[in-house]
This record gives structure tokens, C-alpha cells and sequence, in this order.
């Protein structure tokens, strides 16, 4: 709150970036996590029920990689999943978090596809995520940013559109010539809107590489 | 520019090249890690075990963001994040071919010890086709393991070295970005 009122003070440095208050329906929990970290929140996909008779062997074992949640996760419902470096052990649990934007799901490695980006893996299950997936969440995180003009969010866009320009290079869904032309561009204004000189070229810098990923994504566009 | 320029400049990688290749080296380099029985005894440091130690070293490098594929193997091998409690036998010949079937570019073994079947293990690393370098965790007085680790490298080029854990880190994340660190300075955006 306390960035919020000082930036709204700072009218006419930048049109881009204005700084409302957020109403708490516009209160999003956004996943940008990567491979690497140790916790996130993904969609659940998997049927806790079934593992029941699975997991209880392991339980007295010593293979147990997966702590199952101690309470119902529905399919389709989020959860936060996490290494402890206690018991090293997965754990899942069902999240508190009321609005949640995030490209990952929670799996069996049985129903992986090809071209899924895993986050997280024990054999059994993972955490995985898709180009396909990655674009329908930079697209909720920029219509969510370009929605409420807060400047966190288009930060948020920002990091979702990159992760997903990255996915789509590698998997040669934009014309090499073109991403690399692009990322080029990108990441100068990159350099730019984190070393920038003034706040002014910062903001300058930081809305063309907004608009930069989003016409190469295409997100945003209408009648598309 | 001088023409010699101009040609150097295009055989450089571009900035997206070098971040995809970061992309793919961690679908296509395989840490294979030995999580069998002899894992739970005495690391380098009183009071730690093997385990332990490589659970530390595992951790460091992701923190390093150094790009991998992490394959855990005893009796049996799988994929996981996760490295479980030490047990069962040391089945190397399968994790090895495990590697071959995801088509992996470089393998990286971690074993404190004697593959189950010295002879299989050899025959997987052959029909393997990629570079195997083979770090040893295991006790120094142990010379039969330590030759068969050498053995196993030399048959891909590969690199064989008996270490200590934090030598590991240090060995594992130096092959990976070839001496290249991740750039983790960067400054907030000014709002």
C-alpha cells in the first residue's frame, strides 16, 4: 500500500504505469515460480482417493518421496506443493489463497505429454506446465494487469510473457529468425528498465518491452 | 569493422541461442545419483551421512541455477527431484540405460561404491553413445571401486575423480556453465 500512495503522488512521470488501489476481488496471487524453486501452487489433477491404498505401504517405508494432503484436494482445485528440506519429502496441501493465477499443474507422470516443461518430478508425480499453458497465463496476467493498471501486475505480465516467449522459442512455435530478433530487442530494453538512468527511461524502457512480448505473442489482440 | 570481425561476430552465439541452449542442456544432461544402502554411512564431515552431503550439493546447484536432469538409483532408478533415504543395492547398468532411452547428451554419475554387476554396468555405458564423467563419494582406501570408476569414464572420454562433497558442487557446477555464472544482480524496477 505504502509503494502504492507514492507512486500515484508521482503523476505525469509515466502514463504507463499508475498505480490504483486494488479492490479485493482484484487481489490476485500470481505463480511465477520456476524449475528450481521449492514450492508452488498448481491446479490439482490427481485423485487423492485412489492413492490412499498406494501410499499407506510407503508410509512405514523408507521410498516415500510424496506426502499426500491431510485434507480433500478436488480436481481442478489448487493446491501448493512443496519440498521440506526436513522431512525431504513433497508435501501437498490444499492453498488459502483466495485468487490464483498460474500456468501449473499437479499430475500423474503417466498422463505427461510431450513438450510439458516439468517443475517438479518424484517418478510417480509432477509439477508440469505447456507452451499452451504458459500462453493462457500470460494472457490472464496481462488482461488482469492492462484491467487494473497496477504496476505489480504488469511486472507479473511481464515475467509470464517472457517465460512463455522462452517455452514457445524452444519449441519452435515462433520462427527462430523472429525470436531472435525480438529477444534481441528485448533484452536491451531489459538492460534499459533495470539499469536505466532515470526513472523516466526506466518506465520508457519498460513499456516497449511490454509490448515487445505481447505483439510476438500475440496476446492481447482482439478477434484473434 | 574488419571483416575478421564481422566473422567472429556471426559465429557467436546470439543471447537467445545461449539462453535455449541453458534451456535444453537441462532436458539433455542427466545427474545420476546413487541413493543406495551404502549412501547412509560417514561423509567427509563427522556426523553427516553421504546422503545428506549430496542432498546439500543438489541443493547448491540449483540455487547456482545450474541446468540439470536428476535420475535416483539403488536397487532401481527413476526420475525425481527428490532424493530419497539410501537403500537397496547399486543397479548402475539401469540407470545407464535408463539414460540411453532419454536420449541424454552427458551423464554425470555420483556413486560412493561397487556397481551391482561391474560387467552389465559397462555394457550399458557402451550402448550409452554420450560422454560419462564419474565422480566418486566413496572411501578413499576403496581402489577396486575408485578403478572401476575410471574404467567407466574412459570408455566415453569421460572425466573420472574421486571427491569430496563440497569439491563435487564446486566440479559439477564448473562442467555445467562452463565457467559462466548466472548474472543475479539485477537491480528493481524504479516505480
Amino acid at each position: 500500500m505504502k509503494a502504492q500512495t507514492q507512486s500515484a503522488t508521482r503523476r505525469g512521470s509515466s502514463a504507463f504505469i499508475k498505480s490504483p488501489s486494488l479492490s479485493r476481488e482484484d487481489s490476485y496471487f500470481i505463480e511465477l515460480r520456476e524449475r528450481g524453486a521449492e514450492a508452488v501452487v498448481a491446479v490439482n489433477l490427481i485423485n487423492w482417493n485412489n492413492y490412499g491404498s498406494h501410499y499407506l505401504p510407503f508410509q512405514r517405508g523408507k521410498r516415500q518421496l510424496i506426502q499426500p494432503p491431510r485434507e480433500e484436494i478436488a480436481i481442478n482445485n489448487f493446491c501448493e506443493v512443496f519440498y521440506s528440506n526436513k522431512s525431504h519429502k513433497i508435501h501437498v496441501k490444499p492453498t488459502t489463497l483466495e485468487r490464483i493465477l498460474t500456468p501449473y499443474i499437479l499430475a500423474e507422470v503417466t498422463n505427461s505429454h510431450k513438450g510439458e516443461e516439468i517443475f517438479l518430478t518424484t517418478g510417480r508425480i509432477h509439477v508440469a506446465t505447456s507452451p499452451e499453458k504458459r500462453k493462457a497465463f500470460a494472457e490472464q496476467v496481462f488482461s488482469l494487469a492492462n484491467r487494473t493498471e497496477a504496476p505489480i501486475y504488469k511486472i507479473a505480465a511481464l515475467k509470464a510473457m517472457e517465460q512463455c516467449f522462452v517455452s514457445y522459442a524452444s519449441n519452435n512455435l515462433i520462427e527462430r529468425e523472429v525470436a531472435e530478433k525480438k529477444y534481441d530487442v528485448y533484452d536491451k530494453l531489459q538492460t534499459l528498465f533495470w539499469r536505466g538512468a532515470t526513472p523516466g527511461e526506466q518506465t520508457a524502457a519498460f513499456g516497449r518491452a511490454y509490448f515487445v512480448l505481447a505483439n510476438v505473442l500475440e496476446i492481447g489482440r482482439r478477434g484473434k | 569493422m574488419s571483416e575478421l570481425q564481422k566473422v567472429e561476430q556471426g559465429l557467436q552465439k546470439s543471447k537467445l541461442s545461449k539462453l535455449l541452449s541453458r534451456f535444453e542442456q537441462g532436458q539433455q544432461v542427466i545427474l545420476v545419483l546413487d541413493v543406495s544402502g551404502s549412501m547412509s554411512s560417514q561423509a567427509d564431515v563427522p556426523g553427516e551421512r553421504r546422503i545428506d552431503a549430496l542432498r546439500g550439493v543438489v541443493e547448491e546447484l540449483r540455487i547456482k541455477k545450474v541446468p540439470f536432469k536428476q535420475l535416483v538409483f539403488s536397487s532401481s532408478c527413476m526420475w525425481s527431484d527428490v532424493i530419497p533415504e539410501p537403500d537397496g543395492g547399486t543397479n548402475l547398468s539401469s540407470a545407464l540405460s535408463f539414460c540411453e532411452q532419454a536420449e541424454a547428451k552427458h551423464v554425470i554419475v555420483v556413486s560412493d561404491g561397487q556397481p551391482d554387476s561391474r560387467e552389465a554396468a559397462i555394457l550399458s555405458a557402451k550402448n550409452l553413445k554420450c560422454k560419462i564423467d564419474v565422480f566418486f563419494v566413496g572411501p578413499k582406501y576403496d581402489t577396486a571401486a575408485q578403478d572401476f570408476m575410471r574404467e567407466l569414464a574412459a570408455l566415453s572420454g569421460g572425466v573420472a575423480d574421486a571427491v569430496s562433497f563440497k569439491e563435487l558442487q564446486v566440479k559439477v557446477a564448473g562442467m555445467l556453465t562452463n565457467g559462466e555464472e548466472e548474472n543475479t544482480d539485477q537491480k528493481p524496477i524504479a516505480l
